[in-house]
């Protein structure tokens, strides 16, 4: 029994000669933190009172403040400096679980001003987003970046994280030609700020209405280059403005430019692995049939699951809506996740038959473009639920209503 | 014959001491005692047959960790635990050094599920309170310097917007 209480096979012996030495290193530097915080605390405090900011260790901190909505993690920063000093420090937030995405409602027609939704506190933020892009410009978004490209013209992109100054341009693809369509994807790495954009351009053949080039465009940001692995031409089939990357895989949504045959086939899913690099087999030969005759298709990574929402087309009017949809692709098979329920669909009052939806994580965002209502998918619960109203009404018969969805995060930069 | 199961169900469990910084002993199972990665990496060098001084925690903190690492070792239904769970934080946060000291100790012995239990609930003590009524809660000083400040306010003003 002496021997411990003299310490030779006492805490620090074991840990030091047993374990690898980060950890034991580790440990003493907890050890030693923990240990002058008391002191501090009996010193200055008398006993009586204690210090938070004086005792608690850094990575305990990060960690307390990881559980926390991203608002009241920034209103901590101004607790005091070494909290300020935490949650400003890129290594707090690597290994933090993802925060609820936000959804970004532009709310005037003007300027970059707006209101972003928090569906973890269910508030409304009014935020400027740091760069002047439009509501109806092409946008994509991933761990805490978003990029944004005017519809045809993809010589400049835009590229920022909404909840902090300043912004990166980057110029388009080479080629400057102007598309007739283009379709914008993003990919940022969770640990590191490298992402990659991608974008997708669709030009009618000169002289042929049935023939489209199709091209597909990377640029990473480590290199700050652009390749061109893909070009292809399209019989009686053009890309579009939607595009996603979900585990490195490029999706497109294509659409058919020739005589409508059948309703179900006008609208097709194309994939290209960003890894692969080269152009092996057509992608218009391996591309996927979409489950119904679909609107305003979307589709989005939902922890690396690629998801598509779209209105269901009547099948004898397939530009009226009977109710809109959320499938998963699984295996190249469609599977229906969930279907608006009836409720919902009425509750967004005059439908138009136009929406906008958006997602990521957990979450699948829709909202009217006819009104600023938004309602809010939960994958995990299969849930609908309403925002909490948004601040800002509608203020002209006309006024059109859209957004994005993102991930809050502070430190991500660009 | 019942007192020789017991015997046998005795020399199955495998007993442990641990020993506190103000040497108070306690004896537990070793399936317990493991819940700490850090107490385990001892165990797993050093056997169990000695006694395994905590020298940084003190035997009222040892004791209520320990209680919890016993009910998590048994293996019962998630809805008890989350029940148990609560009740168990209800208490720890009623007194804050108590409470701090189970989350240094918890911390520093690696017991991960714990570490976050009390993150969570810390999260919550924290998250309904502005930054002045947190500082006089903890006694932090406001040592922020003017530019801290200003890039808060100018960067995430936002954050600050009434509900």
């Amino acid at each position: 029994m002496a021997t411990f209480m003299d310490g030779e096979t006492s805490w620090e012996s074991h840990s030091y000669t047993s374990w690898e030495s980060h950890a034991a290193s580790q440990q003493a530097c907890e050890a030693a933190d923990y240990q002058t915080g008391l002191e501090i605390h009996g010193r200055n405090d008398g006993g009586l009172r204690i210090s938070l900011e004086a005792i608690l260790p850094d990575d305990i901190l990060e960690k307390i403040f990881s559980f926390m909505p991203i608002a009241c993690v920034v209103r901590l920063a101004s607790v005091c400096s070494r909290w300020y000093r935490v949650v400003h420090s890129r290594s707090s937030w690597t290994t933090a679980l993802p925060q609820k995405p936000w959804y970004f409602m532009f709310t005037t027609s003007d300027c970059v001003g707006g209101h972003a939704y928090d569906p973890s506190v269910r508030k409304w933020y009014n935020i400027t987003l740091p760069c002047d892009v439009k509501s109806n410009w092409i946008s994509s978004s991933s761990c805490g970046l978003v990029c944004f490209m005017e519809n045809d013209k993809s010589n400049e992109i835009h590229v920022f994280n909404p909840l902090v100054k300043g912004w990166k341009s980057l110029h388009g693809p080479p080629g400057g030609d102007n598309p007739d369509y283009s379709a914008l994807a993003m990919s940022a790495n969770r640990k590191s700020s490298v992402y990659t954009v991608t974008v997708a351009k669709s030009k009618q053949v000169p002289g042929d209405f049935l023939q489209w080039e199709f091209s597909i465009h990377i640029y990473e940001s480590e290199s700050c280059c652009w390749i061109t692995p893909v070009r292809e031409v399209f019989m009686g089939w053009r890309g579009g403005d939607e595009s996603v990357v979900c585990n490195g895989v490029l999706y497109c949504l294509i659409y058919a430019t020739g005589i409508v045959g059948t309703a179900d086939f006008r609208h097709g899913l194309i994939m290209y692995d960003l890894s692969v690099r080269s152009h092996g087999s057509s992608l218009k030969r391996n591309s996927i049939p979409v489950p119904c005759s679909l609107t305003c298709g979307r589709l989005m990574n939902l922890k690396d699951r690629l998801v598509m929402v779209g209105g269901i087309g009547k099948p004898d009017r397939p530009d009226i809506i009977k109710g809109i949809g959320i499938w998963e692709l699984c295996k190249k098979e469609w599977r229906e996740i969930a279907r608006m329920p009836h409720r919902f669909f009425q509750g967004f009052g005059e439908f138009d038959d136009v929406f906008a939806s958006s997602g990521m994580e957990d979450l699948v965002y829709i909202q009217s473009y006819g009104s600023p209502t938004l309602l809010v998918f939960d994958m995990s619960q299969k849930q609908w639920r309403w925002s909490v109203r948004c601040p800002v009404p509608k203020r002209f018969p006309l006024q059109l209503f859209t957004g994005f969805c993102f991930e809050p995060r502070i430190e991500a930069s660009c | 014959m019942a007192t020789i199961i017991t015997k046998e169900q005795q020399e199955k469990e495998k007993m442990v001491t641990l020993v506190s910084s103000d040497s108070e002993k306690f004896v537990v199972e070793q399936k317990v005692a493991e819940k700490s990665h850090v107490i385990k990496m001892v165990m797993n060098c050093c056997g169990i047959e000695s006694p395994i001084p905590v020298r940084r925690v003190k035997g009222d903190i040892l004791k209520s960790i320990l209680e919890y690492c016993e009910k998590h070792s048994k293996g019962e239904a998630q809805e008890v635990m989350e029940k148990w769970d609560k009740e168990y934080m209800d208490k720890a946060e009623k007194d804050l050094v108590f409470f701090h000291d189970l989350m240094l100790a918890s911390h520093f012995l690696h017991i991960q599920e714990l570490v976050d239990l009390i993150a969570v609930t810390f999260a919550g003590m924290l998250k309904m309170k502005s930054p002045e009524e947190i500082r006089q809660k903890f006694n932090i000083n406001n040592d922020l310097t003017k530019e801290q400040e200003e890039h808060i306010m100018t960067t995430f003003g936002w954050a600050f917007q009434p509900i």
